[in-house]
């Protein structure tokens, strides 16, 4: 009983408590608590009594009380399990139990249920109410305190988790002995797809060589292609022992791509030096060409037997030209070479070599259409693009189908312009390459063009076979359309615009083409400078342009070039320059000349190498190509000093 | 390894070299292809490769690595038994 008589207690809390919540139904015990609290500093105007669990529950749902002094009986609930709901609704509230003396099992159970002290009734004073307040306060802080830190732990831990596991380079814990400790997502994606965990799996102690922070390594096969894991290494402490943290990175994607650049800078490379070659093979095989021609002028036509070995080195250097070309072809930088030709007739002699490129499980229809029309269109290329399908066809069978070629004429309308703006419309002669393979998704057929694109293995695609069956067609003035869908097969058509219907726009006149009935172009004594720094070509030239009534300036480099015509500017009539020379190549004579203000015509000898002939040409330059003959080395000379219509037609 | 190759090759010079300095000439070496053996892979549950499994002496233990260099192999293969 609180005894009145006792020292007065420690009253420093005064004024700490707002709102005390007193659940207490027996009105007696209420008055006698009320009283207690009174003289430990709780005046009665800060209590908040209620008589029930359920009303106490209400009154917190609304304002937390600063302290909850609970009677264990109530109406509507008794024991530890009202404490235990208290609880739940009011965590961090200081809670002191207050039960009768047969209660004390309860009593203790409500501790346990996060009561932070328990009095019994009447037999608690002043001071021991005091002491309880103290404790329960003191208790409830320090408990409120360690939920906190935990909560805290474990926010930390969380974010920890998630930045471990979402990312997508594979992390693991090995032990000294190279057994997995630790795994996140993307390592067990990425070496054991199939396996639920990897902890206590061996994986093994990494070694790394002398100086080196990551190694790569081979994963597991992934639909049974190998994949590239980059594994960088570094020793940690784990759980106080050595260990090892392994970082995998999934490389597959990237060396592909590697590789494929791997592939595209050997293509530019093959290029380079295929140009570079013809550049001078060109040179060898225009002076053979030249010294035949001359020759051919030389000898007695008596001399049968003679002419007949002339024209057998002509002709192999004609071949031999051809050659050059079709390397060229294959690098994309030598020009197209256009001629006319029976695109139904072309197409039947390529039959042959299509049909020996199929497997013997792919069964060959061919349909050419009996009007097929002319085309102009180099026939290296046409083959080139018809390999290029054909190879795409063959591929998507490899179970065995049907491939099938079709010929015939089609009009295009003007709506085919808006997607391709280099196509005219009108009559086209088109080619329809048709397979039964596995055909494609749209997601590919749209990318079919691009270059690089490619949805073979690295050995075997170099994803440019359609970029330059698109390119060709371009360069021919034609379109390609590619209609697929999955399990449809795939039908490739390619449409050329009819050499009837469209006047050609590369139509070049190339030496190897030489019509010899054409009547001869001659000079009238017009003088021209030869800059050419092959000592024989320049030799063969002089010979060709003096034998045709030309007067003739010689000159080894273009410096020396650039000085002649300085000395001879009224003389002369035309510059005929090499383009690749030591010093001084020949644009930049060409720029020489019109800084000098010369208006004479300027033509251009190339090989096919350095650069395109096309792009000259879209200059305005005029350009001949190496190796060229007598004809076509007088032809160009007379139209570039003829009259304006003929300079037109020769670019 | 996982199929042959130079660096397959390499590997498994560097792991004969690397034994041979360690345990003598006398130790025994198998090499293993996962693309011709897949249930041995399977079995040893090696996940990357190389990987190099020493049966004898025990306790069985393993490595991973490219086994490219021959004194970093043999460290390791010391190491574990210090």
């Amino acid at each position: 009983m609180p005894d009145g008589s006792l020292p007065e207690p420690d009253r420093a809390d005064a004024g700490t408590y707002q709102r005390v919540l007193l659940v207490e139904d027996e009105p007696s015990d209420a008055v006698v608590l009320e009283h207690a609290l009174e003289s430990v500093g709780i005046p009665s105007r800060v209590l908040l009594r209620v008589e029930s669990l359920g009303a106490a529950l209400a009154l917190l749902s609304t304002e937390p009380a600063d302290l909850a002094i609970v009677d264990l009986g109530l109406p509507d609930s008794s024991g530890a399990a009202t404490v235990r709901t208290l609880r739940k609704q009011a965590p961090d509230m200081p809670l002191i139990v207050i039960s009768a003396g047969t209660e004390s099992a309860a009593a203790i159970a409500s501790l346990h249920e996060g009561a932070d002290d328990y009095l019994v009734k009447g037999a608690y004073d002043t001071r021991a109410l005091d002491q309880a307040i103290r404790h329960a306060r003191e208790r409830r802080r320090l408990w409120s305190e360690a939920r906190r830190r935990t909560a805290d732990v474990e926010r930390a831990e969380r974010q920890l988790r998630t930045v471990v596991e979402a990312n997508t380079d594979g992390m693991l814990i090995l032990d000294a002995t190279g057994i997995v400790r630790f795994a996140n997502e993307s390592a067990r994606t990425l070496i054991a797809p199939e396996a639920g965990s990897l902890a206590g799996t061996r994986l093994g102690t990494p070694v790394l060589a002398a100086g080196e922070e990551t190694v790569e390594l081979d994963g597991p096969l992934r639909d049974g292609t190998r994949t590239k894991l980059e594994m960088r290494a570094s020793p940690i402490e784990w759980e106080a022992t050595p260990a090892h943290l392994v970082v995998l990175r999934d490389v597959t994607e990237h060396r592909l791509l590697e590789e494929r650049v791997r592939q595209s800078q050997k293509m530019e490379a093959l290029g380079k030096l295929t140009g570079g070659i013809s550049h001078d093979f060109n040179n060898v095989l225009a002076v053979i060409l030249n010294g035949t021609d001359a020759l051919r002028e030389m000898v007695p036509a008596e001399f049968v037997d003679a002419h007949h070995e002339l024209r057998e080195i002509d002709l192999s250097a004609r071949r031999a030209a051809g050659m050059v070309r079709r390397l060229l072809g294959f690098s994309r930088r030598g020009y197209l070479r256009f001629e006319s030709l029976d695109l139904g007739k072309f197409t039947d002699d390529a039959l042959a070599l299509m049909r020996r490129m199929l497997t013997d499980k792919i069964r060959f229809d061919a349909t050419v259409a009996e009007e097929t029309g002319t085309i102009r269109a180099d026939p290296a290329a046409l083959q080139q693009i018809f390999l290029n399908v054909v190879a795409n066809a063959r591929d998507a069978m490899p179970d065995g189908g049907t491939f099938s070629v079709e010929v015939c004429p089609v009009t295009l309308g003007e709506t085919h312009r808006a997607r391709h703006p280099w196509v005219r419309p009108g009559r086209y002669e088109r080619v329809s390459l048709t397979d039964t393979g596995g055909g494609m998704q749209e997601e590919t057929r749209s990318r079919i063009f691009e270059p690089f694109f490619t949805t073979k293995g690295p050995e075997t695609g170099t994803g440019l076979g359609m970029a330059m069956v698109y390119g060709l067609m371009k360069q021919h003035r034609g379109l390609v359309h590619v209609y697929s869908e999955p399990g449809e097969g795939t039908r490739v058509e390619l449409f050329f615009p009819s050499a009837a219907d469209v006047g050609h726009p590369a139509d070049t006149k190339g030496a190897l083409n030489v019509q010899r009935s054409r009547p001869e172009a001659g000079g009238r004594g017009e003088t021209i400078l030869v800059i050419e720094d092959e000592p024989a070509l320049r030799r063969g030239m002089k010979r060709v342009l003096s034998s045709a009534g030309y007067g003739v300036l010689l000159a080894g480099d273009g410096r020396d070039g650039l000085e002649t015509y300085r000395r001879n500017r009224n003389e002369v009539a035309l510059v005929i320059s090499d383009l690749v020379m030591p010093k001084l190549g020949g644009r930049e004579v060409l720029a020489g000349l019109r800084d000098e203000g010369a208006s004479c015509p300027f033509v251009l000898v190339t090989g096919y190498g350095a650069e395109s002939v096309e792009e000259l040409r879209s200059e305005g330059i005029r350009t001949i190509t190496k190796p060229w003959s007598r004809e076509t080395l007088l032809q160009a000379i007379h139209e570039a000093l003829g009259p304006p219509e003929a300079m037109a037609d020769s670019r | 390894m996982t199929g042959p190759g130079p660096r397959s090759e390499t590997a498994a010079d560097c792991v004969r070299s690397a034994c041979a300095q360690v345990y003598g000439e006398a130790c025994r070496i198998e090499v293993v292809d996962r693309l011709e053996d897949e249930e041995a892979a399977r079995r040893e549950r090696v996940a990357l490769t190389p990987t190099l499994i020493r049966r004898h002496p025990e306790p069985e233990r393993s490595w991973v690595g490219a086994f490219a260099d021959t004194d970093a192999l043999a460290r390791a293969l010391r190491t574990s038994d210090a």
